[in-house]
């Protein structure tokens, strides 16, 4: 296991900076100047040249090291569009409302839809798998922004249960992370269902079974430790996709995270923003995978750490 | 010997109308191929009506709930939602097709040449694999959707540029799951007899592939493809609420579901705006999902998730 | 297991807490609104954005300011000025009570600096042109930027010294600009001709002061000569402020705090106690906070479902917009939703190349095309039924009775007839050989659905072939800015209460004549206007230029004038006046709880 770690800890820098330079070449394909304003003025060349020179982006392979070194020393850069701010000032504003919505969210994803896919996986064909089924449903075929802003409208304007929106109290919390965790729970409340029906009518539980053991006992303390590991492998690519694609909650719920930054930077050419947020969001990804990854060999005691 | 060697032991005709008859008995799944055959039709047969109705302006009438002559209504510039409905999904349907016709090739592909090529080659492979899955994928759709729009622009006109790029940037980053699957498969395929038989026989690597390996992969591909299309679709219906999807005047499901968003407010109603979309859209998702589950239990039981 | 899963959800919760900053409760500040659209930059130098400008004019004070009801500029940390007998000298006097939120006294040495800051090319500021009416400065500017080029060539070990010795040249050269402080309270400006408007410019956001020993710790000096400031100090903790209010806290794409500030001159006029301005970037999720009771003042409503809000809007606001869309209802209800028009128009622009991008000749150079354009456009038609928000149809550039004094001018109006006879005069009998009119815009709004439109009165009136090209709009303002285009759409919000903040625009030189309109005649006018003798001369030989832009050169085909919209209770919010600027004036705004 500590070789299987210590590699995978090896590979991480790497992945980072292929990651960075794929990204790179990218943003500078993007056609369109960063520089430009969308307002009513034009540009001066002058002024243009002025400012590719303070910020050393007057040529891309400058800007490409640059840019690089400064990563190296944790420096973000700045941010082209909003100028009094530096992109590490925003990632340290955005990035724990984006990692705490998203985490509250894969929390009720995985509680909620682990709770509903055991319930209906033990209570087959009754109203708690029918109510598996339906959230299933909602989840993975209605487009979230629609969820959001009806429960905005509901919840919050008409029943004035929730603030509209915002960020800064618990209150607020509520809504997005809700909306946000329902296709996950989804997909976890399916994963877990099949996984527990293939598990309930295996030989792997007659012994424990035939040891007279409970039969919550049997469900919870053997049948779920297998059922879970594909959630718990699904919980890799969820984690990447609830914190990147947060920002349609974000823009819905008027939650400042960093994914609708990254989105607006993109639609302003703000290229050092844009490299900023892939890179903090690629980091994040690939730290949350070996965590993953350690969980994954920990609780299988099928599966031993050299194989796969 | 010879002929033995070219009828792959696996692909057995009676075991194929085994699976066959096995998603034959999902009813779930078979319901929904049929809507789905049902919506697809319609989106299609309709589309000499529904292409130029849908740009047909009354500004007189808009917002009109719905009425015997305008049967789900019409939008804020008094078009008709029925045509636009049914072009969006043409559109929908098609950029998720599309996607998820790329994803195939390049995962198919990637994952047949990892798993076939072996050692180091294959490593390689499956690492940059496990690269991109570490990416945010959907940043990178944006940004791949920034970066070539324009240059296709020239070459197939604004509108058609516009649905190109949006399936091409999709597909480009969903083919990863096909690729680790079909790699999965060809591994596991590889070390059978038959296989090695043909190889014996004097195969060549291309053969096996196509007439040994290809229709064993055709299960698995189909329930991933199936399954990709819906996804596609929802990805297309988020860049189009940010506004950098489907751009009207072209109507998608995605842009239709998010303009009719307006319609949820306290001042106005236009409850049709938003219903009909994304009853549309969610039952055709959903019946993709069907499908793709019942191609998955049909075709490989033992896969869970 | 069970003891694991507990101990990591209660440490995931907790986490979750801490981050979502949970733990401090705020109170409501007096008055909250949303100032649509984020915040670019909080440099007065740099900012043209009217969000940024709104909220500057709050947190610092000019020389002059806008009267909350006529915006006109009425003096603020300056006494009146005296103006010299042949209009160029102005002398003001800071007023001696005026202070910055730290006490310091407000000095002429505070605004000389941060003019000469907004003028110096490091910084980037945008209206830094306005400075050029003063004596001497755009001949500085110039020769700044030539030695900056000059140093920038040269190798890097030379640089340094050539660099100090280029700026302690600037510095000397600087007292010779027409910008002199005479004492600590009086600063004397020299305009290089009479210019009218002035006052009004030292009203305006690149006019206002910055506290200077805060600033000056973030100065940076390039190699190559150009100074600039680290943007830090835009920073609520890192400066002071004369206005009315300070800011107390600002963050990034959320929200802003203000509090009144004790230091200013005039604080018993101002009525609040704290602000907060919060930034809301989804228009439908902002309403939905103003319904819920959260906001108390949207600055603009650009949802799709607005023009309903018009329809159902009886404003008891003075300057408000009711009944004039011919689609209000019989009993209108809401007092709180007021339409009133703005000091800005929606226009389109034709290419006045010789050439279309193509390479083919472009029709649109004979201004008798132009014209039959122009004519074959029926905008009562759009505003009624594509636009709805009450906006009135626009025959001239500048929108009507928005500047004191200015004579009413005629445009063309809507006639089909006249529009194919000048076709014909331009030799166009035959319309099939006539290019595809492609009209361009930026995706969004309802730039397509008013080209759709167009285009439809275009191809039935006259006969062309019409198509539509919507990109996005960074890619947009490329082609707009450098021809690319047959028709675009553009618009234009003027800064100053002039005439020439619209004209100047088709100068020839101008670099926001995004037509190439190049019209000798045209430039010849606008000079001539300004050697007028006295300011109402002036002005009647400007309404002079507008009639023939509107009439006869049309490089652009105005389509219909702004209309803002508030939505505020009435009732509750008082002294937040409709003016067509926008220079909404939060200090004398008062909220009744």
């Amino acid at each position: 296991m500590i070789r299987r770690i210590g590699s995978r800890l090896v590979q991480a820098p790497l992945i980072l900076w292929a990651v960075y330079t794929i990204t790179f070449v990218m943003v500078v394909s993007v056609p369109g100047n960063p520089f430009e304003h969308e307002g009513g003025r034009n540009l001066s060349p002058v002024i243009e040249m002025g400012l590719r020179q303070r910020y050393g982006m007057e040529d891309n392979w400058q800007f490409y090291w640059r840019y690089l070194t400064g990563l190296l020393h944790g420096d973000l850069g700045q941010s082209l569009h909003y100028r009094d701010w530096t992109c590490n000032q925003i990632v340290r504003h955005s990035l724990p409302v984006s990692a705490a919505l998203g985490s509250l969210a894969l929390l009720i994803a995985l509680f909620a839809g682990v709770g509903l896919g055991v319930i209906g996986a033990v209570r087959r064909h009754t109203v708690w798998d029918y109510l598996t089924l339906g959230v299933a449903v909602v989840g993975i075929s209605v487009p979230t922004f629609v969820i959001g802003a009806g429960l905005l409208i509901l919840l919050a304007v008409w029943v004035r249960l929730f603030p509209p929106g915002g960020w800064g109290t618990p209150a607020q919390l509520v809504l997005p992370a809700v909306t946000l965790a329902l296709p996950f729970m989804a997909y976890i409340a399916r994963l877990t269902r099949l996984g527990m029906i293939d598990v309930l009518s295996s030989d792997f539980l007659r012994t424990a079974r035939a040891k007279g053991l409970s039969e919550s006992q049997v469900v919870l303390k053997h049948a779920l430790r297998v059922a879970f590991l594909p959630v718990l492998s699904f919980l890799g690519p969820a984690a990447a996709a609830v914190l990147t694609g947060s920002f349609v909650i974000e823009k819905v719920f008027n939650v400042p995270g960093l994914g609708l930054h990254f989105v607006n930077g993109v639609i302003n050419r703000d290229q050092m923003l844009i490299l900023a947020a892939v890179t903090v969001y690629a980091g994040l990804i690939v730290l949350f995978n070996l965590l993953v990854d350690i969980a994954y060999t920990w609780l299988d005691p099928r599966i031993s750490a050299e194989a796969i | 010997m010879t002929r033995t060697a070219t009828t792959p032991a696996l692909y057995d005709v009676a075991h194929e109308a085994r699976r066959w008859s096995a998603f034959r008995r999902n009813r779930l799944a078979i319901a929904s191929l049929v809507f789905l055959a049902a919506i697809v039709a319609a989106c299609v047969l309709a589309a000499a009506w529904s292409i130029p109705a849908s740009n047909d302006q009354h500004l007189d009438d808009a917002r009109t709930p719905p009425t015997w002559l305008q049967p789900l209504g019409t939008d804020k510039l008094g078009r008709p939602l029925w045509a636009r409905c049914l072009l969006g999904g043409l559109i929908s349907l098609g950029v998720g097709l599309a996607a998820a016709a790329i994803s195939v090739i390049i995962g198919t592909g990637w994952g047949a040449f990892a798993g076939l090529t072996g050692g180091r080659v294959d490593a390689i492979m499956m690492r940059l694999v496990d690269i991109l899955y570490g990416l945010p994928y959907i940043l990178l759709v944006i940004l791949i959707k920034f970066a070539f729009e324009r240059r296709l622009e020239g070459v197939f006109g604004a509108a058609a540029a516009n649905v190109i790029i949006l399936f091409l940037a999709i597909g480009a980053v969903s083919w990863l799951t096909m690729a680790r699957v079909v790699r999965g498969q060809v591994l596991s395929l590889k070390a059978q007899p038959f296989v090695e038989a043909a190889r014996a026989g004097g195969v060549s690597g291309a053969g096996i592939f196509w007439r040994h390996l290809l229709p064993n992969l055709i299960g698995p591909i189909l329930v991933y493809a199936t399954l990709t299309v819906p996804q596609a679709m929802l990805q297309e219906s988020f860049l189009s609420f940010l506004g950098i999807g489907i751009h009207p005047p072209l109507p998608s499901w995605g842009n239709l579901a998010a303009d009719g968003l307006e319609a949820i407010n306290n001042v106005q109603s236009a409850w049709w705006l938003i219903v009909f979309p994304c009853t549309l859209l969610s039952a055709t998702l959903l019946s993709l999902n069907f499908i793709g589950d019942g191609l998955r239990d049909a075709f490989d039981p033992s896969q869970s998730g | 297991m069970a003891k694991y899963v507990v101990t990591v959800v209660v440490a995931a919760l907790a986490l979750t807490w801490l981050l979502a900053g949970a733990a401090v409760k705020h109170p409501r500040a007096d008055f909250v609104f949303v100032n649509r659209g984020t915040i670019a930059t909080l440099d007065p130098a740099a900012m043209s954005w009217m969000q940024d400008i709104r909220l500057a004019l709050t947190v610092w004070e000019g020389l002059y300011s806008y009267h909350p009801v006529t915006t006109e500029p009425i003096p603020a940390s300056s006494l009146p000025a005296e103006i010299s007998s042949d209009g160029r000298t102005y002398t003001f006097r800071i007023r001696p009570e005026a202070r910055w939120s730290n006490g310091d006294p407000v000095t002429a040495h505070d605004f000389a600096y941060a003019w000469r800051r907004a003028v110096e090319p490091g910084t980037s500021a945008d209206y830094a042109f306005f400075f050029n009416l003063i004596e001497g400065v755009e001949a500085y500017v110039a020769w700044r930027y030539e030695n900056v080029e000059r140093i920038s060539r040269l190798p890097a070990d030379q640089r340094i010294v050539e660099r100090d010795m280029h700026l302690r040249e600037a510095d000397a050269r600087w007292q010779s600009v027409g910008m002199g402080v005479i004492d600590e309270k009086t600063l004397r400006v020299t305009l290089k001709r009479p210019v009218a408007y002035f006052l009004d410019l030292c009203a305006f956001s690149t006019f206002l002061p910055v506290h200077r020993q805060s600033v000056e710790r973030f100065k940076v000096v390039g190699d190559t000569g150009l100074i600039y400031y680290d943007e830090q100090w835009t920073k609520p903790y890192n400066t002071h402020f004369n206005g009315p209010f300070v800011m107390t806290e600002w963050l990034f794409r959320r929200s802003i705090k203000l509090e009144r500030n004790p230091h200013y001159w005039d604080r018993q006029a101002v009525k609040l106690n704290t602000i907060q301005m919060l930034d809301v970037e989804d228009a439908n999720t902002a309403w939905l906070m103003y319904s819920a009771g959260a906001v108390d003042w949207l600055s603009s409503l650009d949802m799709d479902y607005a023009p309903e809000l018009i329809r159902r809007s009886i404003s008891p606001m003075p300057g408000a917009l009711n009944g004039a869309s011919s689609r209000h209802v019989a009993t209108p209800t809401r007092r709180d939703i007021h339409a009133f028009p703005a000091f800005g128009t929606y226009f389109y622009n034709f290419n006045c190349e010789p050439k279309l991008p193509d390479g083919t000749d472009n029709p649109w150079y004979d201004r008798r095309v132009r014209q039959a354009f122009a004519l074959a456009v029926d905008k009562q038609q759009l505003v009624d039924r594509v636009i709805r928000r009450g906006n009135l149809p626009a025959d001239t550039f500048i929108p009507p009775r928005s500047i004191p004094n200015y004579p009413a001018v005629e445009g063309l109006s809507y006639d089909p007839v006249r529009a194919r006879e000048l076709l014909a005069e331009a030799g166009w009998t035959d319309m099939s050989n006539f290019p595809v009119v492609e009209v361009l815009f930026n995706t969004g709004f309802n730039h397509g659905q008013i080209a759709e439109a167009i285009c439809k009165m275009w191809e039935t009136n006259l006969g062309v072939k019409t198509a539509i090209r919507g990109i996005e709009v960074k890619l947009f303002r490329e082609d707009k800015k450098n021809a690319r285009y047959v028709v675009c759409r553009a618009s234009w919000y003027g800064d100053y209460g002039d005439p020439t903040t619209f004209l100047e625009m088709f100068q020839s030189e101008n670099g926001n004549n995004d037509s190439h309109f190049r019209d000798r005649t045209y430039d010849g006018m606008l000079d001539e206007a300004e050697r007028q003798p006295t300011p109402e001369m002036r002005l009647a030989k400007l309404a002079e230029v507008e009639r023939y832009l509107v009439n006869d050169a049309l490089p652009l085909l105005p389509l219909y004038y702004y209309v803002n919209i508030f939505a505020l209770d009435p009732d509750r919010v008082a002294n937040l006046h409709l003016t067509p600027r926008m220079m909404t004036m939060l200090k004398y705004v008062e909220v009744s709880p």
